[in-house]
């Protein structure tokens, strides 16, 4: 029997294109994408999305060197934009950071509003996020971090 | 014999104690999925590259910090997050990011009709994907590529799990219609 709706389906698509799904819930996803050409869609989207990005050659002993030579900090690449971005990094580091904190407070003392708890435990228990527009959905997210 | 497999906890408690072969191991474990983020997000070798060496040894640094609130890797991912973030921002300052692929930068050489044919579609997912926002396009690579649950998306994202799977859907949701 397809038991599975189509939302439940497509929260279940990344776990199925992984193949980590347990034997049962593989087998209900395999029986709702057979007879569903929607989900279907989406499924070969992912599996289309889940190509190697193959990592640079070199990339994994440059670091490794860095470590070993306890620049842990300070060592960048030579050659390929230089060591002026290793002197704006830090600055850089400190910057990104100060501002993901003051979003994080924000998000905090966002949470603290009723309306847009509603709207996140809202989204947490809602199955059918798929099934909203676009535009829906942006509408759900900016009341989620407003 | 081989010898006794080291627990992840053991393993950065070593390293936390500047043990060198510890934090070698982590960046050998982590560097490929702390660069895949980096490049999801930025769409950009060489940025990728610059921002995967800097989130591991800044990671490194600051082991300190991770209290094992959140899976390791997912704090690593996060840090690799805004490490990419942090370079795109200043990157977009200066000029627009090449759109670069994977695929563009090795030779096509291929036998096999069927399988260029799904390779030209992959390379072409892989380029309509950066043409999302970088939180969906994150909240995307997160999910299906790292096999991240909404929470850990949200952890690394550094916001709500309803709103990490917002995004997650608002990304597929944009990518599917672009694809068409």
């Amino acid at each position: 029997m397809n038991d599975l709706d189509c939302a439940t389906t497509k929260d279940l698509l990344p776990e199925h294109a992984a193949g980590t799904l347990e034997g049962g819930a593989a087998a209900r996803v395999r029986a709702h994408l057979s007879g569903c050409a929607d989900c279907r869609g989406e499924a070969e989207l992912l599996s289309l999305l889940r190509t190697d990005v193959e990592l640079p050659a070199g990339l994994e002993e440059r670091v490794v060197l860095a470590v070993r030579s306890g620049a842990t900090r300070q060592a960048r690449r030579p050659g390929v934009r230089g060591y002026a971005m290793a002197a704006t990094l830090a600055f850089a580091a400190v910057t990104s950071s100060l501002i993901w904190q003051s979003l994080r407070n924000g998000e905090r003392a966002t949470a603290d509003s009723s309306g847009a708890v509603a709207a996140d435990v809202n989204v947490l228990r809602s199955p059918g996020l798929s099934a909203l527009s676009e535009e829906e959905l942006m509408m759900l997210l900016k009341e989620i971090e407003s | 014999m081989s010898p006794a497999p080291v627990s992840e906890a053991a393993l950065i408690d070593r390293a936390r104690a500047g043990d060198r072969d510890a934090q070698e191991v982590l960046v050998r474990q982590h560097l490929r999925d702390v660069y895949r983020v980096a490049f999801r997000v930025l769409g950009d070798r060489d940025l990728a590259e610059d921002a995967a060496q800097d989130a591991m040894l800044n990671a490194l640094a600051a082991l300190d910090r991770f209290r094992g609130a959140s899976s390791f890797r997912t704090w690593l991912l996060r840090i690799a997050m805004n490490s990419a973030l942090s370079i795109g921002r200043r990157k977009t300052r200066r000029r627009e990011i090449a759109l670069v692929t994977e695929q563009h930068d090795t030779p096509a050489e291929e036998d096999a009709e069927n399988s260029a044919v799904a390779k030209s579609e992959a390379a072409r997912a892989a380029e309509q994907l950066k043409r999302l926002p970088p939180k969906q396009r994150a909240a995307v690579e997160l999910r299906v590529n790292q096999g991240l649950s909404y929470a850990e998306v949200g952890e690394v994202l550094q916001c709500s799990e309803g709103a990490a799977r917002v995004n997650y859907h608002l990304g597929i949701k944009r990518l599917r219609e672009l694809m068409q």
